[in-house]
Parts: structure tokens; sequence; C-alpha cells
């Protein structure tokens, strides 16, 4: 199963939900096109009926779903679309070397998606502020050295490994506890809210102990945490969509929760927003 | 460096007993961390909820679980030491 399958799968489901047939625009978060050319959106557009529509990947690993909201809350905002589908999707079991006992066993596929739209600043849902960043020179603690053209241009041979999904573990905890904490940090004093009134963190699902080192630094309590690796693994740029989808099916968010969604991702990037809970038609 | 805010190596073990649940008295200051399972993960963790606790940034560069309680206990306290300076 490619990502485009999981994408469209996934992207029909949140238009069911929203009570759409149609979008302005597809975003695709993922880290595992089905190629690496061309982007993997046009044919999820095109698999969900929606051909002619514009459609591109958003490549920030991890961080891909809130890289691709913020941008999806930017055309709306400036009136160049009404409604957009933001996807995050991932086949993330493509990329891990099978004889790799560190990551083999902590990443999943798969795929979740909203459909954004055009409304009031102060509506339950509403995107405001993404705070985003990256950190370029930590480029190698999350990667996938082969294929891409820094190899094939410098005449590199390939190594042994190097078409396989990396990370450093050690370096990737310390990083992204520091910043997915800062990012939501700012998020919160964005949105004038204080730790004691954020009803859950959504955190990208990496590791349980990094989403409650988290936690402490922000004084958000552990009950306060959505937790759902332990079902699906770590689903890179699936993993917030999910999350989110699994706490509004267990009632954990609800209309008018106060969320704080946040990501640490390769790149590296990090980001965070916000947000509060609209109601949700489930499918 | 100001003496008055200066961690006390309590303080510290505190904290490992806190996060990690390894009761005090198991943490003294020849203590080899990873001669209480205190692995690579473990000690990042002590050191983030030590930031938050002593208000300061500690770098990770010098963090080893083959060095002793001592070892890390002396991080921190340079770490907060060249917060106030």
């Amino acid at each position: 199963m490619s990502t485009s399958d999981l994408a469209a799968e996934a992207g029909a489901r949140a238009m069911d939900s929203a009570g759409v047939k149609d979008v302005d625009v597809v975003v695709l978060a993922t880290t595992t096109p089905d190629r690496p050319c061309p982007a993997t959106a046009p044919l999820v557009a095109h698999r969900l009926g929606l051909t002619g529509r514009p459609a591109f990947d958003v490549s920030a690993v991890c961080t891909g779903f809130l890289y691709g909201l913020s941008v999806a809350a930017g055309l709306i905002a400036s009136a160049a679309a009404e409604q957009i589908l933001v996807i995050g999707a991932e086949a993330f079991s493509t990329l891990i070397d099978p004889g790799d006992r560190t990551t083999g066993v902590l990443f999943g596929d798969g795929a979740g998606a909203v459909v954004l739209r055009a409304g009031d600043r102060g509506e339950p849902g509403a995107v405001g502020w993404v705070e985003l960043g990256s950190d370029g020179s930590l480029a190698d603690i999350i990667t996938v050295r082969a294929g891409g053209s820094q190899q094939r241009s410098a005449g590199e041979p390939e190594s042994p490994g190097d078409c396989y999904f990396s990370m450093r573990s050690k370096e990737v905890f310390t990083h992204a506890v520091r910043r997915m904490s800062e990012a939501a940090t700012t998020a919160l004093a964005r949105a004038g809210w204080r730790p004691g009134e954020v009803d859950r963190l959504v955190g990208h699902q990496a590791n349980l102990r990094i989403l409650q080192a988290i936690g402490e630094r922000m004084d958000i309590s552990a009950e306060r945490i959505v937790v759902h690796l332990d079902r699906v693994g770590n689903t890179a740029a699936a993993s917030i969509p999910l999350a989110l989808d699994h706490a509004q099916s267990t009632g954990e968010l609800f209309p008018g929760a106060r969320v704080i969604l946040a990501a640490f991702g390769g790149g590296a990037t990090w980001g965070a927003t916000a947000l509060t809970w609209p109601a949700v038609k489930a499918v | 460096m100001n003496n008055s805010s200066r961690p006390s190596f309590e303080q510290f073990v505190l904290i490992i007993e806190d996060k990690l649940k390894i009761p005090r008295e198991q943490v003294q200051p020849e203590t080899v961390l990873k001669d209480v399972e205190i692995d690579s993960i473990a000690v990042i963790e002590v050191v983030l909820a030590a930031e938050k606790r002593f208000g300061t940034s500690i770098s990770m560069d010098d963090v080893d679980v083959d060095g002793t309680a001592e070892d890390l206990y002396q991080l921190v306290v340079a770490a907060v030491g060249v917060g106030q300076t």
C-alpha cells in the first residue's frame, strides 16, 4: 500500500466528515511520496475526483502536518482558496531497514486528513498563528541519505544502509523536547492561554518519554497528553491527524476543548499551534 | 556565581528520584549512572528536568552515561553558574 492509497482514503473520509464534495486545494504532507518525482498530491487529488485543483506536497517529516496546516491557513487568509484538504500520509515502512531494531519497531504507516475552510477568527477550529522553525545543521539526525541529488551530483557511491532511514535517538530526544516545548509555549502565549487552561496536548507521537518530558516542562499534566503511539507507532507526518482522530473518537477532544498541537521532525523542523476543537462529524 | 542559589547535590538527586523513581539512597556522588540503570535517554531526561528546576540551559555535549552522578551534578552546577555571571 503506497502513500497515495492511504492519503486518498483519509482525504475521502475527511471530506465526508466535513460534508463537502469539492475543495480548492490539496496539500499533502509526506516524507514518503509514491515517487521522488512527481509530487504525490496531484495523484491523490485525481483519485478524489479533484483533477485540476492545485495540489502539492509539503516535506517536513514529522512536522509536515503542521507546516501543511500553516500553508493552507495562509492560502485561505489570502483569499486564494475557500476550502483546503490537508492530509498527512506516510508509508514509512518502505524506508525502514528490516534488520535495524532501533527503528524497525518504532514506525508505522498511516494517514489522517482535515478540511480547512474559511471562517471567523474566533470560531472553534480556527487555525491562527502556527509557530514554525527549522535548523538545517541537524540534517543528519533524521535522514535517508540516498536517492537525492546530493549523493548523485557528488558521484558518491551509495553505502549499504544509505537507502534506509536512520536516526540519532539521543540528539532527537533532546532537540524534540526543547523545540516542541518552546514552540508550544509560544503558541500558548499567542493564544493567551495558561498551561492550566489546556485541555489536551496533541504532540507528534514519536516517543512516550518525549511527550512526558514536554508535559513536565510545560506544567501540562500527564492525563492531558494524548497518547496514540502505542496503537500505531510513529507515523511521521500522519502522526498528529491520526492522534486527533483517535482523541476525537475517545472523547478526549470535545467541542470547545483547548488543544495544543506540537511536533519536531527531520530537517530539523518543528512547529506548534493552539486551537479550539470544533464539532466534528464522525465517519 | 551566586553561591546561595547553587544547586545542592541533594536537590540534584531529588530530580533523579522524582523523574526516574530511583531511591535517593542509591545515588551517591561516586555512583556510576549506568550502574543504577540510568541509560542514555534517562540521563537526557534528568538534564532536561534539571534545566527546568534550576532555570538554566545545559549542553548535552559533555553528558556521559559512563560517568558518575557527581560528574553530571557538576555539569548542572556549571550551567547554573554560567547563567548567573
